[in-house]
């Protein structure tokens, strides 16, 4: 069977100087991948670039890393392949866009930058159906409207993006924020380094807060008990992420953070010995509690029976029911 | 009411167009589609202002599933429909189809005989049958006249009540049937503000009590419920202003029923209300995820509402009967001072069918 080829190509070795800065069809953004440089470091560049004429000059199609990272290593000429200048933009992107994918997994941030190349030349239904499942989204309008949303991320947001310091979600939600608000909890984002999970909770406990309280969320950001977990030298990354994160659970559920308190100091005052353990379920539902007594000989048993028989008419005890 | 989600084209199975119904819902909208079968994978790939009529495959009657750990009121549901345009902001019918657009189902004809069938065989106590489960009994009911054949129907029965449950104001097909008592009409209600802001495309308040006063001069009995409720700020104004417009509507006697159910939502309906209600705060207070495994307000501020609406109606109605909404035996506890136990709610609001004529307990 022989190969589909969409269009012949000339091989030659080009200037640096003849490359054009137009990028049309940028599908890079973020780090450079370590293997990449480190292969172009030992044996030089072995795939060509794919380059347009253009206006005149050249104009890159595939190969902006290598080339970029090539012009670092002092390299002024390139193999590449030259495309006619007859080929439609449409075709050209989906050669860039092959030639990628072909060989590696887009961050978050190159598949807003396809997402929104593409949107210039398919209709919603043709990219939700068609070309969401090329990028291993899932082919949803939900996911289209957010990708497309999120190509109005500013270029800094968009690296961490690709660094993972934000995930599309938590993009999606920072757009929805005012400027001051949206880079306030990306300097927090990247200060604190939560995983996404933990980030998209902190985010969504901001918002809730700002909304609740109905104020800014610079203004929760900067409020005295976050920023003192902020500048406390002496805590570590995780150490500061844990109370941040604590700091704003409180202020969002306040109320069953003091349920909380309440269940935590009863149990304290219950005395328990270690081998008696009493649980209640965290919804405060009080439909579930559950004693239990471990115990390694007969005497064990009796002494957790008499505790656990005791427990029943403990005024703390009694608290602990009601609060549930 | 505002017409926006009202169905604008049909989408139809063949052979359900020259059905009665068919023909008149195609005599009345645009038929956008025809399809040889509509299965329920299929309605996702429609939109808002497409109405659906499609094959029901499954029973039409079903008990209400209820929640373990939870206290059900034990309603049979009559399922003939799914999805509502009214578009409130914390309905769950935003989240069951996947769609926006409505779906009814066409084969009218074998659902009424199987409520028939149903009701024709001794029945083991009194039951109560409700078609608002999965959409709003009137929404539709100018259309398709489904509660009109329903209400005749149970009118000839004298051991099953009928409860048609509905934020609109489509009781005009109601008014000239020999009920016989066997349908109680209900209206979900809920504070001057939540109805405003959170229930935008349905009836208004006012008219939803008027509508109710229609049908009570017309001899029906009627319920309410107030679910879901909904904290925000100046709620006890607000529901207390309700029950005080529900008593001056209609009189204390001609209520068979009121329910109370704090606001609930299943953990993933959230992103949903979010995305489709942005300025919606409902969300925004403190929930827990309760063991049925949905978000539920603290159990003291359930209780806390629940008290004082109960305090509030029983100060208008000291003997009208006031149930909680799928609640657990300790909260009934906390607010009534007894839990129901097992099937005690049901009998609690059989004895309701038992006496279909008036008094109310």
């Amino acid at each position: 069977m022989g190969t589909r080829h969409m269009f012949e190509a000339d091989y030659r070795v080009v200037q640096d100087e003849d490359i054009i800065q137009t990028t049309p069809f940028l599908l890079s953004w973020g780090d450079h991948p370590v293997g990449l440089r480190r292969s172009l470091e030992r044996i030089g560049q072995c795939t060509p670039l794919i380059l347009q004429p253009f206006q005149g000059g050249l104009r890159l199609l595939c190969g902006v890393r290598r080339r970029q990272i090539l012009r670092e290593m002092g390299v002024t000429d390139f193999p590449a392949y030259i495309v006619p200048e007859s080929l439609s933009d449409l075709a050209a992107l989906e050669l860039a866009l092959e030639d990628n994918l072909g060989h590696r997994v887009f961050n978050e941030a190159e598949k807003v930058l396809a997402v929104k190349h593409w949107s210039r030349y398919y209709g919603d239904r043709e990219l939700i159906r068609d070309h969401l499942p090329r990028l291993g989204l899932p082919p949803r309008r939900e996911i289209l409207t957010r990708y497309q949303g999120l190509a109005l991320l500013e270029a800094e947001e968009l690296t961490d993006l690709a660094r993972g310091v934000i995930d599309p979600e938590t993009g999606e939600w920072l757009l929805g924020m005012n400027r001051e608000d949206h880079q306030a909890v990306c300097g927090l984002l990247r200060d604190l380094r939560p995983n996404r999970n933990k980030r998209k909770q902190m985010v969504a406990w901001l918002i809730e807060i700002g909304r609740r309280e109905d104020r800014p969320l610079i203004g929760i950001l900067g409020g005295p008990e976050i920023r003192a977990i902020l500048q406390n030298e002496r805590l570590s990354r995780p150490q500061k992420e844990e109370r941040v994160r604590r700091q704003l659970r409180g202020r969002r559920y306040p109320e069953l953070t003091r349920l909380e308190h309440m269940r935590a100091a009863r149990l304290k005052a219950l005395a328990l010995p270690e081998q008696v353990r009493l649980q209640a379920s965290p919804d405060f539902e009080g439909l579930e509690f559950t004693l239990s007594i471990t115990f390694s000989d007969l005497r064990e048993l009796r002494n957790g029976a008499g505790v656990a028989a005791r427990l029943a008419d403990h005024p703390d005890m009694i608290a602990l029911m009601e609060l549930g | 009411m505002k017409e926006s989600g009202r169905p604008r084209g049909l989408v139809a199975e063949e052979a359900l167009l020259q059905t009665p119904l068919g023909r008149t819902l195609a005599d009345r909208l645009p038929v956008v589609a025809i399809r040889p079968r509509i299965e329920p994978a299929d309605y996702a790939a429609h939109e808002a202002g497409e109405l659906i009529l499609a094959s029901h495959r499954g029973s039409f009657v079903k008990p209400c599933p209820g929640t373990r750990g939870y206290v059900c009121c034990g309603l049979q549901i009559i399922h003939f429909g799914l999805g509502c345009y009214l578009d409130c902001s914390y309905c769950i019918l935003q989240s069951y189809l996947g769609t926006e657009a409505l779906v009814l189902f066409g084969n009218t004809d074998r659902g009424l005989a199987e409520v028939r069938e149903y009701l024709r065989q001794p029945l083991p106590r009194p039951m109560r049958f409700c078609t608002g489960e999965f959409t709003d009994s009137l929404l539709l009911e100018g259309l398709t006249g489904f509660g009109r054949r329903l209400v005749e129907i149970f009118a000839d029965c004298d051991h099953a009540v009928l409860e048609l449950k509905t934020k609109t104001t489509n009781v005009s097909g109601l008014l000239d049937l020999e009920h016989a008592g066997r349908t109680i009409v209900s209206f979900s209600v809920n504070a001057p503000m939540v109805a405003r802001q959170e229930e935008s495309k349905a009836a208004t308040l006012d008219r939803r009590l008027e509508a109710a006063a229609r049908v009570v001069q017309k001899g029906y009995r009627v319920g309410f419920h107030f679910d879901p409720l909904i904290r925000h700020p100046g709620w006890r104004e607000g529901y207390g202003r309700t029950v005080e417009d529900i008593f001056e509507a209609v009189p204390a006697d001609r209520i068979a029923w009121i329910s109370l159910g704090a606001f609930r939502y299943l953990p993933r309906f959230k992103t949903i209300i979010k995305r489709r209600h942005p300025k919606s705060l409902i969300t925004e207070e403190e929930f827990i995820l309760a063991p049925d495994g949905k978000m539920r307000y603290l159990r003291p501020r359930r209780v806390e509402m629940y008290r004082h609406l109960l305090s509030t109606i029983r100060q208008a109605a000291p003997k009208v009967c006031v149930y909680l909404c799928m609640e657990s035996p300790r909260v009934w506890r906390e607010v009534f001072g007894f839990d129901p136990g097992p099937d005690g709610l049901i009998h609690m609001l059989d004895q309701q069918v038992e006496d279909p004529r008036g008094r109310s307990t």
